[in-house]
């Protein structure tokens, strides 16, 4: 045998897997070869590390595991559970984590979506709100106009019984004045009481001044009384 | 290490017998162990593998045909498979091994405070180097020097033939040897001189 024949077939040879025939013939070429001796002897040295080395004792916790597994399973009991040992018991997997990683994120942004919508609606409201409280002062105040005008077109004196908070359709309003219920022909002017009376019969019934101190949020709704305005007035 | 349990024992074990039960399990439980804390380098991991080994055996006793080969090599192709699920589920199992592989204790030392501290290092070396080969190589160095199978058992474990076995524990081992050497030309003699269990 050769030593690259030899060399081939050295680890079968200390694994005691070699047939016997080729086990005899490396015995015979081992004494007179220094470098497949030198071979062998390395291969011994690390298989002996290896099997020194590897060896590993099972911890006692397993025993008792795999003893109550098999006096349960002849005991009678159904299956046998398995008791994870503490490494893996309080281990969580990874798509576990994940998963409430998201579940958390997701209630923190519907949380927060919901707390958003909520403080707009409030802002919402607050500014509905205070739109039509501006408006319906509008209103008032053109409605008290449109009063003012009428009253100046029969003759009467101004009332701004609307925004006195009287209601101009009620009975004593429609009634004519006093000099005209008396069958008196002249359509007397009565002289305004007051200089705001003064200044609202001498200005144009639905001017700014009118409006003085309202803003004037509602445009197109005044726009529209002067229309009514005219449409009346033929 | 007696692993060559007979026919007579397995089946009073497989009857329900916990005496015959013992004799087996104490026979084989640290190789299983040790193959599977080999593979995965990690102790809980092993436990739980080596635990479900056993606890296939019970429940699975009847499936073991003594004519195909020994029971310890059955079992260790039942812990293999479990070792080769748990790789295929957590591939970078490498880096535990580095971690862990300083708290590997070997059993039974007695000696000198410097031998004992050689012969950690030495292990943790070893260690380290085995980890590095691929699962293949890695389950049959571990299968023949740790649970000492024939190439004939090892090729029924890993599921291949002799001849394979044989070019991956050519292969393994020749890469050990590459990596390990310098440590046994350069202490050779202290390595020898070594407390061993």
């Amino acid at each position: 045998m050769h030593c690259h024949e030899v060399e081939n077939c050295l680890e079968a040879f200390l694994d005691t897997e070699l047939p016997a025939t080729e086990s005899a013939a490396v015995r015979l070429h081992l004494p007179t070869c220094t470098s497949c001796r030198n071979n062998l002897k390395e291969l011994e040295a690390i298989r002996l590390m290896l099997r020194d080395n590897l060896a590993t004792e099972a911890p006692t916790s397993l025993d008792s595991n795999v003893m109550r597994a098999f006096d349960r399973y002849y005991s009678g009991s159904a299956g046998v559970t398995k008791t994870r040992s503490r490494g893996s018991l309080f281990a969580i997997s990874l798509p576990a984590f994940a998963l409430g990683l998201l579940l958390v994120i997701a209630a923190s942004l519907l949380a927060f979506y919901v707390g958003k919508r909520s403080a707009m609606a409030e802002v919402a409201a607050t500014q509905r709100f205070d739109q039509a409280s501006t408006k319906n002062e509008i209103e008032k105040e053109i409605t008290s106009a449109k009063i003012d005008e009428n009253d100046e077109r029969e003759g009467r004196p101004p009332s701004r019984t609307a925004s006195a908070g009287i209601d101009p359709r009620s009975e004593n309003l429609r009634k004519p004045p006093m000099n005209l219920r008396e069958g008196s022909v002249t359509h007397e002017r009565v002289k305004p009481t007051s200089p705001a009376r003064i200044a609202a019969q001498n200005t144009p019934v639905t001017s700014r001044l009118d409006l003085e101190g309202f803003t004037p949020v509602a445009e197109p709704k005044l726009k529209i009384t002067r229309k009514e305005n005219q449409k009346n007035a033929k | 290490m007696k692993r060559d349990l007979s026919n007579y024992i397995i089946e009073r074990a497989a009857s329900g017998d916990a005496e015959a039960f013992r004799e087996i399990y104490f026979a084989l439980r640290s190789p299983i162990y040790g193959f599977a804390y080999r593979m995965l380098n990690d102790a809980a991991k092993a436990e739980d593998i080596a635990q479900e080994v056993f606890i296939f055996f019970i429940e699975h006793s009847g499936k073991f045909d003594p004519e195909r080969g020994s029971l310890f090599a059955y079992l260790c192709g039942v812990a293999r498979n479990l070792v080769f699920a748990h790789l295929k589920k957590k591939r970078n199992h490498s880096e535990t091994w580095l971690e862990e592989a300083s708290e590997i204790e070997s059993n039974g030392n007695g000696g000198s405070p410097l031998g004992l501290v050689l012969h950690r290092e030495l292990s943790t070396k070893i260690g380290e180097k085995v980890a590095s080969l691929p699962p293949i190589q890695r389950e049959v160095i571990i299968l023949r020097e740790l649970c000492d199978l024939t190439y004939q058992e090892i090729a029924a474990v890993a599921e291949t033939d002799v001849n394979t076995v044989k070019a991956r524990l050519f292969r393994a081992r020749r890469s050990l040897a590459r990596e390990l050497t310098p440590y046994l030309t350069s202490s050779e003699e202290k390595y020898h001189a070594l407390p061993r269990s």
